[in-house]
């Protein structure tokens, strides 16, 4: 690009740069365009590059070949108008009489006749004779002194050069052209010349059996170039055989070696795929198999407390054990929630809809939500968030974190403690910790809570075991991290997420 | 009272027109959205429980022909899907309430009725919590009977804390309050006020939320 002083006054030199510009990056649209319309085709483009160039090629050979031709005739005929002509300056500076210089144009004539009678058919000859026979090769032989003149028949009768020496091009008075050479010496000037036609004809001619040989190779080249290239290009059809032919089932390698070089980089990427996918699916029937195992023991409890329910008499006891069913069923749509929750967020490896979030705000947000069920356990909530605190990140998923991680809090507390949400900042980190006094974990099972379906041993309290697993699912979609510990008084739980933002 | 339960599940169906009934109501039950439409159509109801995953026609196209049809009985919503854009989807077509499954029947109940009150034209009633009885027409407030003497802001603070008992009302929702009667707010007149309203209602009505706000329990 060309650096201006003064952006008004664009030289044409630069508007034609800018068209250049223009048009190539028009060009590369369409070929882009082209390409992504998903109809390029690797053999298509060889095939038609090939072609083209192939074509390009002979044209260019064909076409020189012409000119080279078109040079050669004219040297050929060049010698032969030099041999002819100095042949018959020879013959005629002999001095002869008049009716002796006929009688050798008239000899001269009647030999070439005789040698067209006797030749056999033979192209060589063909040409010969009829170069004489219609009279396509003529001389002029002109005294000098008496200016009269023998020629041969079918010269015009005027001379028809009027130089001494040297090669024309010319026109006779009836509109013929000629290539002609002239001699002189002392006493003739001998013109010989070659009708132009005919001399054209020849070459036409030769120029022909050429074209025809390189067209017949031409032809031959593009089978076989094009023969090739697609036999080239059979490796990838195998390839796309042998996987169009499998099953949806079938996540097998496919067999590297067979492949050729080129195409080995895809295929072992597409192998890693279907491992990837394999891995996947294995995971998603693992999680189904979870869920319905972890679902059927509280539904066996449930039907459990409805058959002592049946049984019971006593209306005070009966209304005693119904509770426990409404309480058995809210348990299971617990579980069923957390699964819901999990199974949208486990096949996710990146957050959808990231932007800029506020964690205090969803902090109160979510404590509002929940206060009630924390008053209700005589449980004191709180926050202490000093100031905003901002992360990329996703709300929603944001407020299923703290409500899982508030709701496990409150749920596990036997009651009359409190639970503390504590948010603050150090070295471009933000630190998001729940802080309950509750029973706790013991020190060796910390890092097993966040483990799917993971319950303590002895659990009286109702849960998923989801609570936890879903958490540290959401921490590492935000690369954070999470960790559990005992609380500095000794008493209780802590749950310290720890979040990076734009510094760290 | 005329009910109309629109829910394709065997027990669930029954065990709403078993509840219902006990409540007192007359309670019709169709199973697919087709009998709905032609339901509702007909007859006249008092409400109408419509479960959105139907058989034949599905609850949000029963519910946008009957509005068509501008018949403007109260529909409440049941549907397992809690996702926040299909809430919104009901509402928007026309209807009244929403609850998901799995739910608390007393809590059905109870919107039911609030449904019916607002389409019989009535309000405003009063508010009852525990021994509190407030009157948003009047604002007169009632405590075990006996009439409490209350400024217009503390008013206004104790009818949104206790409308929406259960949930914490930030300190910044109750400053709008506040600012909303046009005086200069003082950094602690919020703290004065509920001060005032605990000296009046006892120290366990109003709990204090530390970061976050106030909350009335339920």
């Amino acid at each position: 690009m060309t650096t201006l002083t003064h952006p008004a006054k664009k030289t044409r030199a630069d508007k034609r740069q800018q068209r250049k510009h223009v048009y190539r990056r028009l060009f590369w649209r369409a070929m882009g365009r082209y390409v992504s319309r998903g109809r390029f085709s690797i053999r298509r483009f060889l095939m038609l590059s090939v072609f083209g160039i192939l074509t390009l090629i002979l044209a260019a050979i064909a076409i020189l070949n012409y000119y080279q031709l078109a040079q050669q005739n004219l040297r050929i005929y060049q010698v032969q108008l030099v041999n002819g002509a100095e042949l018959l300056s020879a013959i005629y500076s002999v001095k002869m009489h008049r009716d002796r210089e006929q009688a050798l144009s008239d000899l001269l004539n009647q030999s070439v006749s005789s040698i067209h009678q006797a030749a056999p058919a033979d192209k060589a000859y063909d040409l010969a004779s009829l170069q004489h026979s219609q009279q396509n090769l003529v001389f002029q032989i002109l005294n000098n002194q008496t200016g009269e003149m023998v020629k041969s028949p079918g010269a015009p009768e005027a001379p028809l050069s009027t130089h001494d020496f040297g090669f024309e091009h010319l026109n006779s008075p009836n509109g013929t052209s000629w290539y002609s050479f002239t001699l002189t010496n002392k006493t003739i000037s001998v013109i010989i010349a070659v009708k132009e036609k005919f001399r054209k004809k020849v070459n036409d001619m030769i120029f022909l059996h050429d074209l025809i040989i390189i067209l017949i190779a031409y032809v031959f080249i593009a089978i076989l170039l094009l023969s090739v290239i697609y036999v080239g290009l059979s490796p990838l059809r195998r390839v796309v055989q042998e996987i169009a032919h499998r099953d949806s089932d079938h996540l097998g390698s496919i067999n590297v070696k067979k492949v050729p070089n080129e195409i080995k980089p895809l295929v072992r990427e597409l192998n890693k795929l279907f491992h990837r996918i394999y891995d996947s699916l294995e995971r998603e029937k693992k999680f189904t198999a979870d869920a319905a195992h972890e679902l059927k023991t509280p539904l066996a409890a449930l039907k459990m407390q409805v058959n002592v329910a049946i049984r019971e008499t006593d209306d005070q006891k009966r209304r005693v054990l119904l509770d426990k069913i409404i309480a058995g069923s809210d348990s299971c749509a617990h579980i069923v929630n957390q699964l819901l929750t999990l199974s949208r967020l486990e096949p996710e490896a990146q957050l959808a809809d990231t932007a800029t979030i506020e964690l205090t705000a969803i902090s109160q947000k979510v404590i509002g939500m929940l206060a009630n069920r924390a008053l209700d356990k005589t449980l004191d909530i709180a926050l202490m968030a000093p100031k905003k605190y901002y992360i990329t990140g996703n709300e929603t998923a944001m407020e299923i974190l703290l409500r899982n991680l508030i709701e496990n809090a409150i749920r596990y507390h036997s009651g009359g403690g409190k639970v503390q949400v504590v948010l603050n900042e150090r070295h471009h980190k933000v630190y998001l910790h729940v802080i309950d006094d509750g029973p706790g974990v013991p020190k060796e099972l910390q890092k097993r809570i966040f483990d799917r379906f993971y319950r303590q041993v002895g659990q009286k309290v109702s849960g998923s075991g989801l609570g936890l697993s879903i958490v540290s699912h959401i921490v590492r979609l935000h690369a954070g991290t999470v960790l559990a510990k005992t609380p500095k008084n000794g008493q209780g739980l802590e749950v310290v997420i720890m979040f990076p933002t734009f510094g760290g | 009272m005329r009910i109309l339960i629109v829910e394709d599940d065997e027990l669930l169906g029954d065990g709403i027109q078993a509840g219902l009934t006990q409540d007192g109501y007359t309670v019709d039950w169709v199973m697919d959205g087709l009998m709905a439409k032609e339901a509702i159509l007909e007859s006249t109801f008092d409400a109408v429980i419509l479960d959105l995953g139907l058989p034949k026609l599905s609850g949000l196209e029963v519910l946008k022909a009957v509005r068509k049809k501008k018949i403007s009985v109260p529909v409440l919503i049941l549907t397992a899907n809690d996702s926040v854009t299909d809430r919104v989807k009901g509402l928007d077509l026309g209807a009244d309430d929403y609850m998901t499954k799995p739910f608390d029947f007393t809590e059905v109940s109870a919107r039911l009725r609030a449904l019916m009150r607002r389409s019989a034209g009535r309000s405003s009633p009063t508010i009852v919590h525990g021994d509190i009885i407030i009157d948003p027409a009047s604002h007169e407030v009632m405590l075990k009977g006996n009439a409490v003497k209350l400024s217009r802001r503390e008013f206004a603070l104790l009818e949104t804390l206790i409308e929406n008992a259960g949930r914490v009302i930030s300190r910044e929702q109750m400053v709008d309050i506040l600012y909303g009667w046009n005086d200069d707010i003082e950094s602690n007149a919020l703290e004065v006020h509920i001060h005032n309203l605990r000296k009046k209602f006892g120290s366990t009505l109003i709990k204090t939320i530390r970061g976050v706000g106030y909350i009335i329990q339920k």
